[in-house]
């Protein structure tokens, strides 16, 4: 189906308009807001290497700015104005304390001021001694410096501030000096473009003010700045392109084939920095709405459904019409670092979700959203009508596949046996099956068998080799079913007649490979109540179809035979051997056969085998299956030996369908085995028995010896026994005369 | 007694209160350079004691908080605090020296130093980081007696910018005692050796003294920070003089780089 479809949306994808790119740059206000710009197509990897050569370029330019004579010098004048104001200050004040025999002292947590004599702090015994004046007159002289020393004190901080502001200028002025020069350049280039000028003025006003911190402290001690520090700081100038078109023409045509929440809707990836999880904008990755943006996105819808948030996330992205990357360790509450939310990108894209049709229905009663976002629904066939025109169709479908998969070219039968097999495929003599991978595997297979056998060209042989071995491959379980029933492990007849006993034919399907295994389906019967016992459904082995097939069986016998009496009989219905499930009612005609035998006591010939349904008025309808049914009991028969009366009773609705194997439709050409289309139950119960079905005659009843005589007259004969049970000496006297 | 290359035989650190911290491990890596004995001195200021227990002593906080009483009990925890502190650090950082030792003493700083200091010592004193602590005692007394004796004076920066580099002298002429000290020391620290010459027009001079394995020259033409500002010097050394004085205070501050002050008299 992609196969069919990506073709026609490519070339529509490629007269569309190639979309925008989308960069990622960094939020200087909010760095947790990655903001998302958007640039002409084509643009954005110019964008990014403008802006990583301006970082490579400012890594050089800025600690040269910061290294330059005349930086070092103007910084140095504010460091030593800053010193020489606060040495000054307090030199003066040592030296005015000093004048009155004052020292200043540096204590543990600040400055003190204290008598001396000789240089040195007073001792307080001597202080004690001195006369009151002076005691006072040097007490009044600290107080007096005191205010000059909190003066200076207090003043301190503010010459600090104003040294930090002039450090903090001079830088600016500096790194504006490094940077404007060069900024210019990309700014230059990218003037037409306003959303991205007007970043790269924010990426200039950053950097003016934080180059300074950027450049590492070569000559600590000067506080002064030299090498880079690191190339982490700069990294916050880079550009994240998320989509660039790279020169493409038109638009993207994107197949996701792993729809993970990530892969969709993009994600953001952590780096581990000292055992913690860090994140910026550049770790932000696009999904595939991201790159299918402006074109066609194509995912498979059950692998979408089956990722965790994938499809309400793709639901919500296209409902707002834009893109916003969701963390998913978020959702789980496993994320408990700091993360990002980046700037939502516009979405416009046409999602093609590809399923079968059992998906689309499901999720179609499931999810109400789905028609308010995919509108237009396209169920294709699986199959096309069999002619001469749609069998070259697909001849040249077959060529091309071979073709784009670089196989062997196929010869005309081969080709044709190619057609037959698709025809098979389809289950169905009139149609071609559409199912390219299955016609791409066998082609494949078809084609190492030609280069094994070093042919030029895949022939019908090559064709027939590479079918059987698929079958082979995939037969273990066929063929130990059938073994069992030819070692008589399973008991399955083959010739001879028996009464209330028929073969049924069942389809088993395991692991893509399906085949017909022969039944054999029991019947006993006994006056009763009316009621057709299904054994299977009464141990719960029988499936709802299959127990309503059965009831259909009571309803067919009541409405023919039981007009004018109540319905006395008692029969159960069994599929021996039978240890699994049973399902569906294709064995209902079978059944009914082995009830009608039971009940008449007319043999029925166990060479045949019979499939079909049948409704309440003997109808014999169409079932699945039929080919692997009859190749099932055909292989039975062949493996005893073909005795030429061996055959499959199937709905004659079904003939259509069959596609059977070519040493089958031999076997039945050749008269060794037979397929016989029965279109109601008279039919196939005369073949069975060999034996008059019967109609009703004018005087209503059915012909004398026919089936349907004898088995109308058992019943009666059952109606008499239970009306007469119970009366003295009526009930087993009664039976044994009905039996007779 | 045996005299490393710069004759010096001893390294005398002096300690207060106030010193920085960097300056001990400098005073380790300096005396293990000129392969010397290395004693620890803090000088517990007898000043900050005698005022406690005067009655209206008081100090303001440079953090911060306004003035406050000195109380002799808080005084004396503090200073034996200052004392431990350095001893424990000392021990720390001079734990691979052969040659060490510890003293505390308790008197004025030019006391502390007269008494200790002989022929052959070098006295290292960590400059504060902050011009006012450097304009107060007792670090102001303290780099006043280093100044004031015959010793050589290494003052050491707050926080040293780096720990390798050239060796730098700071002359004024081809025959500057700073010269040959500061040639030892290169070659003890296995460093380039630059002279910087201070004169304007001082090319020609070295032009004819120089010799072929002579020192890298450089001319500070009056602008010794532009002139230092290039070399990224380990160690400056500069003759002994009220000049070379101000130029090892300024040259500690501003380019947080050791001085090394000598006279260049024959030890």
């Amino acid at each position: 189906m992609q196969e069919a479809v990506k073709p026609v949306l490519a070339e529509d994808a490629r007269s569309r308009p190639s979309p925008p790119d989308w960069v990622y740059v960094n939020s200087f206000a909010k760095p947790d807001r990655p903001i998302a710009v958007q640039l002409p197509s084509g643009r954005a990897p110019g964008f990014s290497e403008a802006m990583r050569k301006l970082i490579e370029d400012l890594k050089i330019a800025a600690p040269a700015a910061f290294q330059s004579e005349d930086y070092q010098t103007r910084r140095s004048a504010i460091d030593e104005a800053f010193q020489k104001k606060q040495f000054e200050a307090f030199s003066a004040l040592r030296e005015k304390a000093g004048e009155k025999a004052i020292l200043l002292l540096r204590t543990p947590v600040g400055f003190a001021l204290a008598p001396s004599q000789n240089g040195q702090v007073v001792p307080p015994d001597q202080f004690a001694a001195w006369p009151e004046p002076k005691r006072r007159q040097a007490r009044a002289d600290i107080e007096a410096l005191e205010a000059d020393l909190e003066r200076i004190v207090r003043q301190t901080p503010q010459w600090d501030k104003q040294r930090r502001d002039d450090v903090r200028a001079l830088n600016r002025e500096t790194a504006k000096f490094a940077v404007d020069h060069l900024i210019e350049e990309v700014a230059a280039a990218f003037a037409d473009l306003p959303r991205v000028a007007q970043h790269i003025d924010t990426v200039r006003a950053d950097l003016i003010e934080n180059v300074p911190m950027f450049v590492a402290r070569s000559d600590g001690g000067e506080g002064q700045t030299g090498e880079p520090a690191q190339e982490a700081p700069f990294d916050r100038y880079e550009v994240n392109v998320l989509i660039a078109q790279n020169g493409a023409a038109g638009a993207p045509l994107v197949e996701e084939l792993h729809p993970t929440l990530g892969n969709l809707i993009g994600r953001i990836d952590y780096v581990s920095s000292h055992g913690v999880l860090m994140t910026n904008f550049r770790l932000i990755k696009a999904g595939s709405l991201h790159r299918a943006g402006g074109g066609y996105l194509l995912i498979d819808a059950r692998s979408l459904l089956i990722e965790p948030y994938s499809w309400t996330a793709l639901k919500r992205a296209l409902r707002r019409g834009e893109v916003a990357i969701e963390d998913v360790g978020r959702f789980l509450g496993l994320t408990s670092t700091v993360s990002l939310e980046p700037d939502p990108i516009p979405l416009e894209v046409k999602v093609v979700l590809f399923g079968d049709r059992l998906l689309y229905f499901m999720l179609s009663a499931a999810d109400p959203d789905l028609d308010e976002h995919f509108k237009i629904l396209a169920d294709f066939e699986d199959d096309l009508p069999r002619s001469p025109q749609s069998e070259a169709i697909f001849a040249r479908l077959v060529g091309s596949i071979a073709r784009r998969d670089g196989l062997k070219a196929l010869d005309a039968p081969a080709t044709a046996r190619v057609i037959e097999h698709a025809a098979r495929l389809a289950a169905h003599s009139g149609k071609l099956s559409l199912r390219v991978n299955d016609l791409r595997e066998a082609l494949i297979e078809a084609d190492f068998c030609a280069r094994e056998a070093k042919r030029d060209l895949v022939t019908r042989a090559d064709v027939e080799r590479a079918l059987q071995a698929r079958v082979r491959r995939a037969s273990r379980l066929r063929d130990r079913m059938q073994e069992a029933i030819i070692e008589r492990v399973a008991l399955i007849a083959t010739e001879g007649a028996r009464v209330g006993q028929v073969n049924g034919l069942s389809v088993v399907e395991i692991g893509g490979f399906a085949f017909g295994r022969p039944t054999r389906i029991t019947c006993q019967t006994r006056p009763g109540g009316g009621k057709v016992v299904d054994i299977e459904r009464e141990v719960e082995l029988g499936g709802p179809i299959h127990s309503k097939g059965v009831l259909i069986l009571a309803g067919f016998l009541a409405g023919r035979y039981a007009l004018d009496t109540p319905m006395s009989l008692f029969a159960s219905l069994v599929f021996e051997q039978s240890y699994g499930g049973v399902e569906g009612d294709s064995a209902s005609s079978a059944e009914l056969y082995a009830l009608l035998s039971a009940l008449t006591e007319a043999p029925l010939r166990q060479d045949l085998a019979v499939t079909g349904s049948v409704n309440q008025h003997g109808d014999v309808q169409a079932i699945g299956g039929a080919n692997e049914k009859i190749e099932g009991f055909f292989d039975l028969c062949a493996a005893r030996g073909l005795t030429g009366t061996q055959g499959v009773l199937i709905p004659a609705a079904n003939v259509q369908h069959l596609m059977l194997r070519e040493d089958v439709v031999k076997a039945c050409a050749d008269g060794r085995f037979a397929v016989y289309p029965v279109a109601s139950i008279d039919d196939g119960i005369a073949l069975l028995t060999g034996l008059e079905a019967g109609q009703r005659q004018a005087d209503g009843a059915f012909p004398p010896g026919s089936v349907n005589r004898r088995a109308e007259d058992r019943l009666h004969a059952f109606a008499d026994i239970r009306r007469n049970f119970g009366k003295d000496g009526a009930g087993p006297a009664a039976n044994a005369e009905a039996k007779r | 007694m045996t005299r490393a290359p710069l004759g010096f035989t001893r390294m005398v650190l002096g300690l207060h209160q106030s010193a920085p911290r960097r300056a001990t491990a400098l005073a380790v890596e300096f005396a293990a350079l000129f392969d010397i004995e290395l004693l620890g001195l803090f000088i517990e200021d007898l000043g900050l004691r005698h005022l406690s227990s005067i009655p209206f002593a008081r100090e303001i906080s440079s953090l911060g908080g306004g003035w406050r009483p000195i109380e002799p009990a808080r005084a004396t925890r503090e200073l034996d605090f200052a004392a431990g502190d350095a001893e424990r650090r000392f021990a720390e950082a001079a734990r691979g020296l052969g040659r060490r030792r510890f003293e505390v003493v308790r008197a004025g700083a030019a006391e502390a130093l007269a008494a200790i200091l002989r022929s052959g010592d070098l006295v290292m004193i960590g400059a504060p980081l902050a011009a006012a602590e450097r304009a107060a005692e007792p670090f102001a007394s303290l780099l006043e007696a280093a100044f004031g004796s015959s010793a050589a004076v290494m003052l050491a920066p707050a926080r040293p910018a780096r720990s390798a580099g050239p060796i730098v002298a700071i002359a004024s002429g081809p025959d500057d005692p700073s010269i040959a000290a500061a040639a030892a020391s290169a070659e003890a620290a296995g460093e380039e050796f630059v002279v910087v010459d201070l004169r304007a027009g001082a090319a020609e001079d070295w032009l004819a003294a120089r010799r072929a394995a002579g020192p890298r020259l450089a001319f500070a033409d009056d602008a010794l920070p532009q002139a230092l500002q290039a070399l990224r010097e380990r160690l400056a050394v500069v003759s002994r003089g009220a000049v070379g004085d101000r130029i090892a205070l300024t040259i500690v501050a501003t380019r947080s780089v050791p001085t090394l002050s000598v006279d260049g008299r024959e030890r």
